[in-house]
């Protein structure tokens, strides 16, 4: 098993570098200038140009890309992320900022997928065909396919406007006070719902192929009571593909969620790296990109270890 | 204390009485009826984009400008037309428009306690254009030769070339505390005169102030501002229309009448923002195309269907009723038979009815590049079926705003809708015909024009002046060297509740000091 943990941290390292590589030649190949932006558009004659020279040297773009790439990368080995060329604020402090905030919201929101979906799928496959099994499975798929800026708005409508109860926008204080949970409270069901839609029909689709194994007849017939064999023997086999898909939604949470951190005002880390995007910020894409990366690759090495605790029959060597 | 709280009482009985009154307001200013301003309270300002800086001089949006002008001020600001004085309580300006002479206003604190001096003026002067340091609006400053401080409230500045719009220049240019900014950390303002003090910048998220009670204009009304950054308009008009903020930027054009409706106020301005159809000379060469193409344009169909008329038809470029205007140009104005007409003769003909035109198998096609700016996208949209209705066909790629100003800057399109702001002065929108600056976008030396265009910002006699611009709008006009579109109208809501507020023409909110918010 630390073998494996070693082998597979030296092939994360390396998709890692990979992707910040593959960051930093798709940001330079794509037409557009970062220094564009800090032009002013009534930047008068000669004054305009004399600035873009000088940008373009003091952020070294005028200097050739192997170039450029040698030198973020000793600064990376250095954990220098470079400051945002529009703020000028260090990378490093921005993301050390907002990813307090996206790991809230996607922690809040994979709270409420699995709250939603797993029981909802649990319940529909022990009772197929049933009202409440169509009822969740319809709405599993409404989840799915309702898009999350218009989920969004309409509970702020309701909750915020009409009903006044939450607020609409912002990060609010700590999680555990109700300042704080009360604005997570509908970005996070908001993002959550999607998930939790995906949960609940995996879940549904895996108990009901579980139930009907041969062992689960035989608990049965062994006179054990339902609660145990739908928990200890059915549940903890059928979720070996949920908990796969969970690290991958977990993952992709964990990239932020640009719709959701947009229409709340969230402060994410999502947010930022659109930001950044579109104003062709090029410390703070590759910044958030890494950052993303590694969160990635971890939380897959994470599931990973994880089917070991869920099926003893995986061995690691 | 119980006079103070009675008096306030009756003021704010007497507020909202005026307020149901002059329900719903349309016009910033003392409603009718209204009475004495009320103190106290927090104003919410809700903006889109977080400000890229917390320090006044490193503006670059008027986001920035926005929230550094609450901290801090410029010499000068533009009013209803006309210069006022800010920190400067008079100029002078020599005959031959080479130097201006500021009298400062005596007795200005910096928010640190240390006094307005011209020694101040002139290090905020040169802290702009270190080059070590480059500021995105150093360059408004680029023609100043030398700044001097004659004595402690006399300042001096010397200019290379005569420049009658110099003031115009010192709009976005804070004067701060030269103590002030050492050592700054980016979450530090340095400090300005303004109004209000910085107690908290998190980018992003929210940026809050404080009344600084020392204020050469007198104590201001309100105790707090606080701005929060909202990106989507939809999350904000939800919380304006609930109360919880007091002020959103940028109204999209489709709900500003709802929100009128809904007894909200409207600021507008315009006037220093205009779109227009520009050209790459450099591959549209063939005049006739390009005047077919201004008269196949209906910029009133723009204004009215994607800005919901919000705006005003741009005819010349020249603003109308100043001293810039000239009736001798006739303008393009929308006729697509005329268009068709100079495009027939031209010889770009189409081979049967209905299909696109063109000449020796050659077919008249532009490639139309756009932003994925929401009502870019939808003008482009509407100019793609004008020019179609014409026989001009034409290729839309939308790009991410970045990309855009790129391909256009670099002339990377044959013809594209291109929004810009600029200063109030001159009132003509010429500033963007000068070949050599930076955003270009016509991609051809015109050395006839830069040279009027030159010769016209350093005269200053103001007849002699608009000469010169009457024979750049010409040559733009005979050239068609762009077609002219509309002085885009940018909204602003506000809360009923909030009086005093004023916008300056680009879009900042000014002298909050006098703003104040009936309870």
């Amino acid at each position: 098993m630390r073998r494996y943990l070693a082998r597979r941290l030296l092939v994360s390292f390396g998709v890692v570098l990979g992707v910040v590589t593959l960051v930093f030649v798709a940001l330079r190949s794509v037409p557009g200038d970062p220094v564009d932006m800090l032009i002013p558009a009534d930047a008068s004659g000669s004054a305009g140009i004399a600035l873009a020279q000088q940008l373009r040297a003091k952020y070294g773009f005028d200097r050739p890309l192997y170039v450029q790439y040698g030198l973020y990368l000793s600064r990376l080995a250095r954990f220098d992320l470079g400051s945002s060329i529009r703020s000028e604020r260090s990378v490093a402090e921005d993301l050390l900022e907002r990813y307090p905030a996206t790991l809230e919201l996607a922690v809040g929101s994979l709270f409420v997928a699995v709250a939603l979906g797993v029981p909802a799928g649990i319940l529909a496959a022990l009772r197929p065909n049933s009202v409440f099994n169509n009822a969740s499975m319809t709405l599993a798929l409404l989840g799915l396919s309702l898009p999350t800026f218009w989920t969004g708005l309409s509970f702020m409508l309701l909750f915020s406007l009409i009903l006044g109860w939450l607020p609409a926008s912002g990060l609010g204080g700590p999680v555990w006070s109700w300042d704080g949970l009360s604005h997570l409270l509908m970005p996070a069901v908001t993002l959550g719902i999607e998930p939790a839609g995906v949960l609940a029909r995996l879940t549904r689709s895996a108990m009901a192929e579980v139930l009907r194994e041969n062992y689960i007849r035989t608990a049965r017939a062994k006179g054990l009571a339902a609660r145990t064999i739908t928990i200890r023997h059915a549940l903890r086999n059928a979720l070996l593909p949920v908990v796969t898909v969970l690290g991958l939604q977990f993952g992709g949470l964990l990239s932020g969620a640009i719709v959701v951190e947009t229409v709340f005002a969230w402060p994410g880390i999502g947010r930022y790296l659109v930001f950044g995007i579109t104003g062709k910020d090029f410390p703070v894409v590759q910044g958030g990109v890494l950052v993303i990366a590694c969160a990635f690759v971890l939380i897959n090495l994470l599931v990973d270890v994880l089917y070991v605790v869920l099926d003893p029959r995986i061995a690691y060597t | 204390m119980t006079r103070t709280t009675r008096w306030a009482r009756v003021v704010s009985v007497l507020g909202i009485a005026a307020l149901v009154s002059a329900l719903p307001i349309v016009n910033l200013g003392p409603a009718a009826g209204e009475t004495a301003p009320q103190r106290g309270g927090t104003l919410t300002l809700s903006i889109k984009y977080s400000p890229t800086s917390i320090d006044p001089q490193k503006n670059k949006t008027i986001t920035d400008e926005q929230v550094g002008a609450l901290m801090a001020e410029p010499l000068v600001d533009w009013v209803n037309g006309s210069f006022v004085g800010v920190l400067a309580k008079s100029w002078d300006v020599s005959a031959d428009g080479k130097t201006y002479t500021f009298s400062l206003r005596p007795g200005v604190k910096f928010q640190d306690g240390a006094p307005l001096t011209a020694a101040a003026v002139k290090a905020s002067f040169e802290r702009m254009t270190d080059p070590a340091a480059p500021m995105p609006r150093g360059g408004n400053l680029a023609n100043v030769a030398s700044v001097t401080a004659v004595d402690e409230l006399t300042v001096r500045v010397s200019l290379k070339t005569p420049d009658p719009d110099f003031l115009g220049k010192l709009l976005q240019i804070d004067v701060l505390d030269p103590a002030s900014w050492k050592g700054l950390t980016p979450d530090k303002a340095p400090s300005g005169t303004g109004p209000f003090q910085l107690v908290s910048y998190v980018p992003d998220q929210r940026v809050e102030f404080k009344k600084f009670p020392g204020y050469w204009g007198g104590e201001p009304y309100l105790d707090q501002i606080v701005i929060q950054v909202v990106p989507d308009p939809a999350t904000q008009e939800i919380e304006l229309e609930s109360g919880k903020i007091d002020f959103m930027d940028y109204v999209p054009a489709k709900d500003v009448s709802r929100l009128q409706h809904e007894g909200l106020q409207k600021m507008s301005f315009g006037r220093v923002n205009w779109g227009r159809l520009v050209f790459n000379l450099k591959t549209v060469t063939d005049l006739q195309v390009r005047q077919a193409v201004c008269y196949a344009f209906d910029r009133n169909a723009v204004l009215q269907d994607a800005m919901y008329g919000l705006g005003t038809p741009q005819l010349t470029l020249a603003v109308p009723g100043t001293w810039a205007y000239s009736s001798k140009i006739t303008p393009y104005r929308y006729d697509p038979a005329r268009a068709e007409q100079i495009l027939d003769q031209a010889g770009w003909t189409a081979p049967r009815p209905g299909a696109m035109r063109q000449k020796d198998g050659k077919p008249l096609v532009l490639n139309l590049p756009t932003s994925s700016n929401g009502d870019w996208e939808i003008i482009t949209q509407m100019i793609q079926q004008m020019l179609r209705n014409v026989g001009i066909d034409s290729r839309i790629t939308t790009m991410e705003p970045n990309t855009f100003y790129d391909a256009v800057r670099t002339g990377k399109y044959d013809i594209a809708w291109f929004e810009t702001n600029a200063s109030p002065v001159p009132p003509i929108a010429a500033q963007n015909l000068d070949t050599h600056q930076y955003w270009d976008v016509m991609q051809q030396d015109l050395p006839q024009v830069d040279a009027l265009v030159e010769q016209a910002s350093a005269t200053v006699d103001q007849h002699a002046r608009a000469e010169l611009y009457l024979q750049v709008q010409t040559i733009h006009h005979d050239q068609a060297l762009e077609c002219t579109g509309a002085w885009m109208e940018q909204v602003f809501a506000v809360s009923s509740k909030v009086h005093g507020m004023v916008l300056d023409p680009l879009g900042v909110t000014i002298f909050s000091a006098r703003w104040w918010k009936s309870q």
